[in-house]
Order: structure tokens, then C-alpha cells, then sequence
């Protein structure tokens, strides 16, 4: 009985407020969710990068302990040579 | 049932209120907006408890409560954030969010005597949205407050709707008047658990007190 006295304006405003936050809460949600999606791919992203990098700079690394390497071993042939051709002399 | 159920709402929130404020004033660890926010929920819930054994409306407790809590909460997801554009956004929309409901009161101040929905639906979709926030930063950060926003988004979703039927369940007949009220009372025993295991988590230590 009691509840005939509820007026029409009151119940379409209860329902239309509980859709209100409904849409805009699951509106949130779905911005939500897309940002996290990126910042999480963008995060893997940097990841990545930084393993490429790592690679690239050890990479850099061998070739250059190889130059030098070349470099020491030309030196030695180098001056092995000059002194043998001085005894030579 | 019912007593029990009400009865262990405020015995879980005392716990927390005093958990937190041992973490808050011994170690200094906990943050000290949201040990606020424990104070004032354990203060609404004495009013409330006390306005209804008076035989007076608590409703207006009820509306003072979602403010205070929209407040009290966003200042505590604003001091959680090191981003610069969200802390903008709650403060401009923590702002906003008041004038418009002083406004709103001020025009109609009969509002303060029932469950005013525009308050409701807004304070608590706010909440929401910094909780969302917190998660969104969370993503690549160390987790802090993790189960409490976690709770706290899982309560204000299924709470609000019971709230903003509130004027609806008024006019019930008195045995299923009290069915939507013993929901939310279940709800909320679960978000003071998500609380309490949060503390748990982050804040206890072996040496510290147990529960």
C-alpha cells in the first residue's frame, strides 16, 4: 500500500540517476582500461629498447676490444720486425 | 542477525582506526588522510548510531557523511599521486564537486532530510574515479594502498545503487524495508576487511601488534 505513495518524479529519478552513474562509471572504465593497455605497452616497449641497447652497446664493445687487439698485435709485429732488422743489420 | 551484523561493522572499523593511528603515530608510516578518514567514518557511525537510539533522523548525518568522505578521500588519493595533471583534477573537481552541492543545498535545503541523489551519485563517482586513478598509477609503480582502493571501488559500486534507492526502501513495509540496509551493512563489513587485510599486508611487521 505503502508504496503507491512514492510519487512518479521520485522513481524516474532513482532510475535515471542509477543509469547515470552506471554510464558514466562504465565510461570511466573503458578509458581506463585503454590507458593502462598503453602505458603497459608502452612500458614493454621501453623494456625492449633497453635490451636492444644493451645488445648494441656490447656489441660496440667486442668490436672495439678487437680493434685494439688488432692494433696491439700490428704494433708487436711491427716492432718485432724493426728489431730483427736492426740485428740484421 | 541484524544487531550482529552492525555490531561487527564498528568493531572492524574501531580496529582499523586503531591499527592505522598505531601505524600513523608509532612508525609514521600510514598516511595520515586516511587515518582521518577512519576517524571520521568511526564518527559518522557514532552519530548515526546515537541519532537513531534518540529517535531522531539520521539522514543528515548520512549526507554530511558522503561529503566528508568525498573530501577526505580525495585529498588522500591527491597526496598518493606524483603525477602534476591529477592532482589539477582533484583539486579542480573536488572543488567543483562542493560549490556545486553548496549550491545545491543552498537553493533546496530540504535535501538534507533524505537521500539526496545528485549528492550521492556525484561524490561517490568521484571517489571512483581517483580510486581509478591510484590503480592507473599503480600499473608501474609499487603497489600501496592496493586491497583498500580495491575494496573501496567494490563497495561504492554495489553501495551506491542501494543508497540511491534509499527514498524508495523508505516507503517499503518494515521486514523488507531493512533488506537493502543489511546488504550494504555486508558490503561494508567486506570493505573494512579489505582495510584490515591492507594493513596486514603493508603495515604490520612480525614485532608489531596482532590483531
Amino acid at each position: 500500500m505503502n508504496t503507491h505513495s512514492i510519487p512518479e518524479k521520485e522513481l524516474v529519478a532513482i532510475i535515471l540517476y542509477i543509469s547515470l552513474f552506471f554510464i558514466i562509471v562504465s565510461v570511466v572504465l573503458i578509458i581506463f582500461f585503454y590507458f593502462s593497455r598503453k602505458k603497459i605497452i608502452q612500458k614493454e616497449l621501453e623494456k625492449k629498447d633497453l635490451v636492444l641497447q644493451y645488445q648494441k652497446e656490447q656489441l660496440h664493445a667486442i668490436v672495439h676490444m678487437q680493434e685494439e687487439e688488432r692494433k696491439r698485435i700490428a704494433q708487436d709485429l711491427h716492432d718485432d720486425i724493426s728489431s730483427n732488422l736492426i740485428l740484421s743489420h | 542477525m541484524n544487531d550482529f551484523l552492525i555490531y561487527s561493522t564498528y568493531f572492524v572499523l574501531l580496529i582499523n582506526l586503531i591499527v592505522y593511528s598505531y601505524s600513523f603515530f608509532r612508525k609514521g608510516k600510514a598516511n595520515v588522510f586516511f587515518v582521518s578518514y577512519l576517524a571520521f567514518c568511526f564518527a559518522m557511525q557514532f552519530t548515526m548510531e546515537l541519532m537513531y537510539h534518540l529517535g531522531m533522523t539520521n539522514l543528515v548525518v548520512v549526507n554530511i557523511f558522503f561529503i566528508g568522505q568525498m573530501i577526505l578521500l580525495g585529498i588522500f588519493y591527491n597526496s598518493l599521486t606524483q603525477v602534476k595533471s591529477q592532482k589539477i583534477f582533484i583539486k579542480i573537481s573536488l572543488a567543483a564537486a562542493l560549490l556545486v552541492l553548496a549550491i545545491q543545498f543552498g537553493i533546496d535545503s530540504s535535501q538534507f532530510t533524505k537521500f539526496n541523489l545528485f549528492a550521492i551519485t556525484l561524490t561517490n563517482l568521484l571517489i571512483v574515479i581517483f580510486a581509478l586513478f591510484h590503480f592507473y598509477n599503480m600499473l608501474t609503480e609499487s603497489k600501496t594502498y592496493y586491497y583498500t582502493s580495491v575494496g573501496l571501488v567494490f563497495y561504492l559500486l554495489a553501495s551506491t545503487v542501494l543508497y540511491l534507492i534509499g527514498n524508495l526502501s523508505l516507503g517499503l513495509s518494515d521486514n523488507l524495508k531493512y533488506l537493502t540496509w543489511q546488504l550494504n551493512n555486508c558490503l561494508v563489513v567486506c570493505y573494512q576487511f579489505f582495510i584490515l587485510y591492507d594493513w596486514i599486508k603493508s603495515f604490520s611487521s612480525k614485532s608489531t601488534l596482532t590483531k
